[in-house]
Order: C-alpha cells, then sequence, then structure tokens
C-alpha cells in the first residue's frame, strides 16, 4: 500500500506543478485558461520528437521543450486571451476549450493515436527507497525537480520586485492597479510562468510515462478543479492539495476499481464544486 | 415580415418534397441528420439564447433518451410511444435533480458542472455495459413505429422525423412566445429587475433546464430510433459542443437560429467526417474564432446577421494588431 | 394605517454599520421622503425592506405582515413596489414586452398567445397613455433617453399584477432636467389621488419639500430627525449632517 501511496505523491507532484501554474494563471491573470493541457501535452511530445529524431541529449531536451511551450504560451496569450479581455467568464472559458480541443487534435494528427514512449535508461533503473517501496531513479528526479521548481518559484514570489507585484495582483486585483501595477505585463508575465511550469511537468511526465494525444484532458480537469476548490488560498496549499489528491487517485484505483475511476473522480469534484459555487475571481459577492 | 414568412413556407415546402427530386438517398440522410440536430439546438436555444446560461450536458441528456427509449423497446417491447414519453420524463427528471444545486452556481461555474454531468454520464454509458453495449453500443435499436406500422424504410423514416421535428419545434415555439419564454427573457436581461417585479428566478432556471434537457433527450431518441446503432461516442462532451456550435452560429436567442445553425454546422460535420483528427480540430479552431468575433464575446446575445458581421472592425483591428 | 413598519433594523458589512437601529413607519396613502448624506444607508434601507438584503436584526413588517425573511420576489408579489437607484430595465427587450412581462400575475397566470385585445393589453395601454408615453412601445429599452427610461421604470411598476399599494422610489428624479422632474412630480401626485403610498429616496431637496408629507432623516445609518417638511428644514442636525455635502440638483 505504502507504494501505492509513494506512486500518487509522485503524480501528484506532476499534478502539482500543473495546479500551481494554473492557480497562477486563473488568479492572477484572470484567463479561465482550460487549454492548460494542451500545453502539457505539447511539451512531452516535443521532448519525444527531439530526442527520437534529433538524437538530442535529455537534460538539453527538456530545456528546449519547455521554452518553446512558454514561447508558444505566449503567443497565445498575446494574440487570444488578450482580445478577450473583459469579455464574460463562460466567452473565455469556451475559447480555452477549444484551444485544448485544437491542441489535442493537432497532436493527434501530428502524431497519430497510437502511444509514444521516450527511450529513457532512467525509468529502467529501479531502486529500493525504503519498506518495499521502489521508484525508478527519474521518478526520484522528478521528484526532486518539482520540489526545487516550487522552491524557486516561492523564492520568486515572496522576494523579487515582480513576484510580489505578481502576489499583490494575486491578492486583489483592483487594489494592485490603483497603487500602478501594470497589470497588462504582470498577466503576461503569469501566464507565462504558468505555461512554463506546464511544459515542465509535461516533459517529465513525457519522459517517465507513456504520451498520448489525449493526456492533456484529465490532467486538465483535475489541476481546473483543484484551483477552484482551492479558491484564492495560499500556493503552498494548491502544491500540498494536489499531492494529497494524487494519493488518494491512486489509492482509488488500486484498491476501489480502476473501471470507474473517472466517473468516481469527476462525480466528486462536481460534488464539491457544487457546494462551493463561488466565482473564481470571489469571495462572495454581496447581492443587490 | 411577410418576407420572413414566405422563406419560412418554401422551405417547409422544399423539405416536404426533397425526396422526390434527390438522386440517392444520402441526402435524405443528410437532413434527416439535420432534423435531429436542430432539435436539441432548438432546446440548447431556450437556455442559451433565452435564460443566457450555458449547459455542457445537451448530448448527456440525449444519450439518456437515446438508451432509455431503445432498452424499453427492446427488452419489453414498449410501443414507440410509450417508450419515447418515458425516456423524455425521466430525462426531465434527473434534470431537474441536477438543476437544483446548479441553481446556486454563476457564470462559468455553470459551465463547469454542467460540463462535468456531461463527462461523468459519458463514463457511466461507456461503462455500464448492461444497459450501453460499452465501448461497442447497442445495436438492433427499432424503428420507430405508431400504432403498429413501423417506419423501416428510409423514406418513411424521412416524413416520420419530419413530423416530430415540426411537432417538437412548434412546442418550442409556444413556450418561446409565452409569458414563459418572455420571463426567461427578463432573468438574462436583468435577474434582479426580474426579481423585482416579482419573477421566481428558480423556478424558472429549473423549468427551462428540464424542459430543454427533456428536449435534448428526443432528439437523442429519435437518433437511437434512425440509426438502429448507438453508442456512448454518439454522446460525449464532442456533441454537446456540436449543439453548442450550431446555436452559436445560427443566432441564439432567435427561433429559427438554431434550425440554421443546424444545417450549416451538420454539412460541415458531415463533409469531415472522414478526417479524424482534422473535424476536432476544426471545432478548436472555430471555437476560438466564434468567442472572438462575438460581438464582446457575449455568448447568449445574438449574433449580428452575417453579412454585418463580416464587415465587423473587430476582425480587421485583430488582423492589423497581429501584423503590427 | 401603518401600511409598512420598519422596526429595530441593524445591518453591518464587513466591519461597516450601515444600519443603525432603525425605525420608523409610513402611513398609507401618503408620500414619505427618506434623505440624508450619501452613504447613510437609505438604499440599504430599500434593500432590507424589499428582500434583497437580509438584516443582522430588526423586522419589517408590510400590512402587519413580517415579512423580514421573504424572498424578495415574494415581497414583490405582496404589493411592493421599487425603481433602483441606476435605472434597471431591459436592454434589448421592447418598452411593450417589458410590460407585458411586468403585467403578468407571476403566481396565478401563465398566457401562451396574448390577444391585442386581452385585459392585460388594455392595462398597459392604459398606463402608458396616462403617462404620455405611448409613442414608446415599440421601442427597444436600450435606445431610450434616461428620463424616457426612468418613465418606462414607473410604468412597469403600475402596470404589476397585483396592483402594488406602496412604491418604493430610489432617487427617482436624479439625471433628470427640470421639466421632466415636474412631469414626475405630476404622476406622483395623481397616484397619490389614487390611493398610493410612496416612500422615495431624494436627493432634490426642492423636490422633497415640494411632495413629501412626512420627511425622515439618515446619517451614517441612523435615524437623526422626522417630521413634516417645514419642521425637518430648521432642525440643527439636518444642516449640520449636510454641511460639507455639495447640494445637490
Amino acid at each position: 500500500m505504502l507504494q501505492a501511496v509513494v506512486n500518487g505523491v509522485v503524480n501528484g507532484g506532476l499534478l502539482a506543478l500543473m495546479t500551481l501554474g494554473l492557480s497562477l494563471i486563473i488568479n492572477t491573470s484572470r484567463i479561465p485558461n482550460f487549454a492548460h493541457g494542451g500545453f502539457f501535452t505539447w511539451s512531452a511530445f516535443i521532448t519525444y520528437n527531439l530526442i527520437t529524431v534529433y538524437q538530442i541529449d535529455m537534460a538539453a531536451a527538456v530545456i528546449l521543450s519547455v521554452l518553446s511551450i512558454t514561447a508558444i504560451g505566449i503567443a497565445v496569450e498575446r494574440t487570444i486571451f488578450r482580445f478577450l479581455r473583459g469579455a464574460r467568464e463562460e466567452t473565455i472559458f469556451v475559447a480555452a476549450t477549444g484551444l485544448l480541443i485544437a491542441f489535442t487534435n493537432g497532436a493527434l494528427i501530428l502524431w497519430g493515436d497510437w502511444p509514444r514512449v521516450i527511450p529513457n535508461p532512467l525509468s529502467n533503473t529501479v531502486i529500493d527507497v525504503f519498506g518495499g517501496v521502489s521508484l525508478t531513479i527519474f521518478r526520484l528526479i522528478m521528484l526532486g525537480t518539482v520540489a526545487a521548481t516550487v522552491i524557486v518559484v516561492s523564492i520568486f514570489l515572496k522576494y523579487t520586485k515582480m513576484g510580489k507585484a505578481i502576489r499583490a495582483v494575486y491578492q486583489d486585483a483592483t487594489f494592485s492597479r490603483l497603487v500602478g501595477i501594470d497589470s497588462d505585463r504582470i498577466i503576461l508575465l503569469t501566464f507565462a510562468i504558468g505555461t512554463f511550469m506546464a511544459g515542465l511537468a509535461g516533459s517529465l511526465a513525457g519522459l517517465e510515462f507513456a504520451i498520448s494525444f489525449d493526456m492533456g484532458i484529465p490532467i486538465t480537469i483535475k489541476a481546473f478543479l483543484l484551483v477552484i476548490i482551492g479558491g484564492t488560498g495560499n500556493l503552498l496549499g494548491t502544491v500540498i492539495a494536489a499531492i494529497v489528491f494524487g494519493v488518494v487517485d491512486s489509492l482509488t484505483i488500486t484498491y476501489i476499481t480502476s473501471i470507474y475511476n473517472n466517473a468516481v473522480v469527476f462525480t466528486v469534484m462536481m460534488l464539491i464544486l457544487l457546494i462551493r459555487p463561488h466565482g473564481i475571481f470571489g469571495r462572495e459577492v454581496r447581492r443587490s | 415580415m411577410k418576407l420572413k414568412y414566405i422563406i419560412i413556407g418554401v422551405v417547409m415546402l422544399l423539405t416536404a418534397f426533397f425526396p422526390f427530386f434527390t438522386p440517392n438517398n444520402y441526402y435524405l440522410h443528410l437532413i434527416i441528420m439535420i432534423m435531429i440536430y436542430s432539435v436539441s439546438a432548438a432546446g440548447l436555444n431556450l437556455m442559451m439564447g433565452y435564460l443566457g446560461l450555458l449547459p455542457l450536458s445537451v448530448a448527456a441528456f440525449a444519450g439518456i433518451g437515446a438508451f432509455t427509449s431503445a432498452n424499453l423497446m427492446i427488452r419489453y417491447n414498449t410501443p414507440f410511444l410509450i417508450a419515447l414519453l418515458a425516456a423524455v420524463l425521466l430525462a426531465a427528471v434527473v434534470a431537474a435533480s441536477i438543476a437544483v444545486p446548479l441553481l446556486r452556481t454563476r457564470g462559468i461555474f455553470y459551465v463547469i458542472g454542467t460540463m462535468f454531468f456531461q463527462l461523468i454520464t459519458y463514463e457511466l454509458f461507456l461503462n455500464l455495459v448492461e444497459i450501453t453495449g460499452g465501448s461497442i453500443g447497442l445495436r438492433g435499436v427499432p424503428k420507430p413505429e405508431l400504432f403498429g406500422y413501423s417506419f423501416s424504410s428510409i423514406l418513411e423514416l424521412y416524413y416520420f422525423i419530419l413530423l416530430m421535428t415540426v411537432a417538437t419545434h412548434s412546442t418550442i415555439y409556444l413556450i418561446v412566445k409565452s409569458d414563459f419564454g418572455r420571463s426567461l427573457l427578463a432573468i438574462k436581461e436583468n435577474e434582479v429587475k426580474a426579481i423585482s417585479l416579482g419573477l421566481n428566478p428558480y423556478t424558472h432556471k429549473l423549468f427551462s433546464f428540464s424542459i430543454s434537457m427533456a428536449i435534448a433527450a428526443i432528439s437523442g431518441a429519435l437518433l437511437a430510433h434512425y440509426l438502429s446503432h448507438i453508442s456512448a461516442e454518439n454522446f460525449s462532451l464532442l456533441q454537446s459542443i456540436d449543439v453548442f456550435l450550431m446555436v452559436t452560429i445560427g443566432g441564439p436567442g432567435t427561433f429559427y437560429g438554431p434550425i440554421a445553425g443546424a444545417v450549416i454546422w451538420t454539412i460541415v460535420m458531415e463533409v469531415l467526417l472522414s478526417f479524424r483528427g482534422l473535424r476536432e480540430l476544426l471545432y478548436g479552431v472555430v471555437l476560438v474564432i466564434l468567442m472572438l468575433i462575438i460581438p464582446k464575446g457575449a455568448i447568449g446575445f445574438p449574433m449580428m446577421n452575417m453579412r454585418k458581421m463580416l464587415r465587423t472592425l473587430p476582425i480587421r483591428k485583430f488582423v492589423s494588431a497581429i501584423f503590427k | 394605517m401603518e401600511i409598512l413598519n420598519v422596526l429595530n433594523i441593524n445591518k453591518s458589512f464587513g466591519g461597516i454599520k450601515a444600519v443603525n437601529n432603525l425605525s420608523f413607519a409610513v402611513e398609507q396613502n401618503t408620500i414619505t421622503g427618506l434623505i440624508g448624506p450619501n452613504g447613510a444607508g437609505k438604499t440599504v434601507t430599500f434593500d432590507i425592506i424589499t428582500g434583497f438584503t437580509k438584516p443582522d436584526s430588526g423586522k419589517v413588517l408590510f400590512k402587519k405582515q413580517d415579512i423580514t425573511n421573504k424572498q424578495p420576489f415574494e415581497i414583490a408579489r405582496m404589493g411592493i413596489g421599487r425603481s433602483f437607484q441606476l435605472v434597471k430595465l431591459f436592454p434589448q427587450m421592447r418598452v411593450l414586452d417589458v410590460l407585458l412581462f411586468s403585467s403578468q400575475n407571476k403566481l396565478l397566470q401563465h398566457e401562451f398567445r396574448l390577444s391585442p385585445k386581452s385585459g392585460r393589453f388594455k392595462a398597459i395601454e392604459n398606463i402608458l397613455t396616462s403617462l404620455n408615453i405611448e409613442n414608446l412601445r415599440d421601442k427597444i429599452c436600450g435606445e431610450l433617453s434616461y428620463g424616457e427610461q426612468k418613465l418606462v421604470e414607473v410604468a412597469s411598476l403600475l402596470v404589476m399584477q397585483p396592483t402594488p399599494e406602496i412604491l418604493l422610489f430610489d432617487e427617482p428624479t436624479s439625471g433628470l432636467s427640470e421639466s421632466e422632474i415636474n412631469n414626475i412630480i405630476n404622476i406622483f401626485q395623481k397616484l397619490r389621488e389614487r390611493n398610493f403610498t410612496f416612500l422615495i429616496i431624494e436627493h432634490n431637496m426642492s423636490f422633497i419639500m415640494n411632495i413629501c408629507d412626512k420627511i425622515i432623516v439618515l446619517n451614517y445609518g441612523s435615524k437623526i430627525a422626522e417630521g413634516k417638511p417645514q419642521e425637518i428644514k430648521q432642525k440643527k442636525e439636518v444642516l449640520e449632517a449636510y454641511l460639507g455635502e455639495s447640494e445637490n440638483a
């Protein structure tokens, strides 16, 4: 059972990266970015391409993938989301859904619908960590990378000028505007950071697990819900929530059932959503 | 005003006599699919165009209608009309039950909540193999019959579905032109004012959601008995988005808009059917483009008619801004 | 008879006390004014009376019935009509449709095909005529001038079924020209003759003095004065409360 928990932590770590990035985007840039998983997917495929077709070494491939995905993310924000500012939430959400569909099926067209695997020697060596739990070396690296990223981002947010500006907008956008923070740059920056994290998660995931064109969809849904349920909390809480979720998910698959797994997950999340129907941008709004 | 009625009359005549002119059955099939989709589009329009909410659960309820009606006829030899009625009632009840918690949600949360219901229902369709045949689907769904007469040839099906479609649209017309339809509009335009004039928003939202999804169930049942072979794949999030696109393209909030949208998008879908992936890619792109060019990105408010829209400044602004 | 009783209402938002132990009564068939500087809690009081906000404590009685915890749509159906500080209409609907909507008895009625000869249509036509706005009937609300919108708002209250017995107006003259204000004064006086009761929030002092039978003065959420217009004009507290406040026309 401990093995299942640890596996859950690994998955949760990836989910945490996604959720963290998405949380920054949704709460600071105010974009209900349902396309988040699209970047995840493409980053994995780009890594795949770089390694198998061009024989680029692993670390470089990861860096290149993440950078190019971030660039794509910036392009998307500058073209599509920037024009949608001021539109209704639902409109932006539908556009983001369209993007996710476009990304997903673009991947389908380019790479077909059979799963790809990136040859990764670090995935083959398994270490016994403790008490019957074993992990591949790469999973350890993944955990390390996730932890490092979270720490770096936290430091950035807490101590740098830009980071503080982001946090200000995260807490209270109106006030920040009054104080003179340039919201346009902040929006762009947070979108870039968020997409960066999605790209990192995707690249890492691609190196350890199988890649398929629709891998971005379930993780988008889960991250999206974690962000919404989490509300505007502190970022560390979001990370912990994601990891807990990963563990619960893993335990459910192992011990209860793997068939209805998705249905159960969705139902639980829907229930939570319905019990906490606040706006993303919100504390409860006083009526009238 | 008069011109509108002339056009409608001509279209109805054309549709009625269409089978006599077509060279092969494929076109009949196309029109049948258009009719079936137009029903669910009209149902969704009640929510999107009149009430101003965006449920993404249309396909789920179509599926509920389809599998209920199909199973009743297959297993229990229920007469078609009764099976249909049961399917519609079940859909309405299910809709009413999830409508209650959804009442408290706003805007995007409503969309997400309904999307979740769609996803959950799809998973159930895939896994409840007893009822739905799982990923293979349900085969041998009986053709519709009335008082013993079975509509089995495509020509008979064509006229039967035409009849059902006209009947459903007429009912929707009555609803829309009544006090109820006006109340929905009032909620969309200014809910607070509507409440201050005595309107109970909860009952209206509940009813319109139930009616809207029940209509979707009708179209699902029609699909089931027409195709004779249905599976979960017919009732996924993509189909919900299909219907959403039909309403948006055709013009939400108008009575004939969804029908026009159904015509346009069904044809687009059929044309792209053979290109897997490309079709869905187009969905994604179309969704994004639509959201960009709808005035102020307002879903549920009638899009300007096509001509005016193409001349709209935002597109020029957009293009020039990108290439700056 | 006292048709409306507000009893010891308290309401806070966050740390701010918007309404502080407020009590007053409105007599049937009178016009009562509710005045006070900006932020004195007048609109919040309206929201509480009409059910859009729940008070922290206290009661609201309408015709001696406790309506404090009722839903706003229920309260509207009991005979309380209200307007809003910023005119609320339905931007894309025609005036006729707005009035058709408003004239539906929400509890009892639901009509599928309304013939132009029906009672509802006639009632609407009467109201349009008496307010002198028949020409607006087929116009879309979004295209009306501000003054026209205010008149349509009044019409929408008058056609309500059941007919409201008390009308709450939130700054009915704000944004209107002098002739439009005179028009409103005429209309209110005619309505008073027809047994309506009024509770009016206003900043326009001459309007209030002209038309009200009684005035209630609020400041920082508390009632600081109550009485006939002449008495209120003299009261020191009222003048002090308004010092520093620019006179609004």
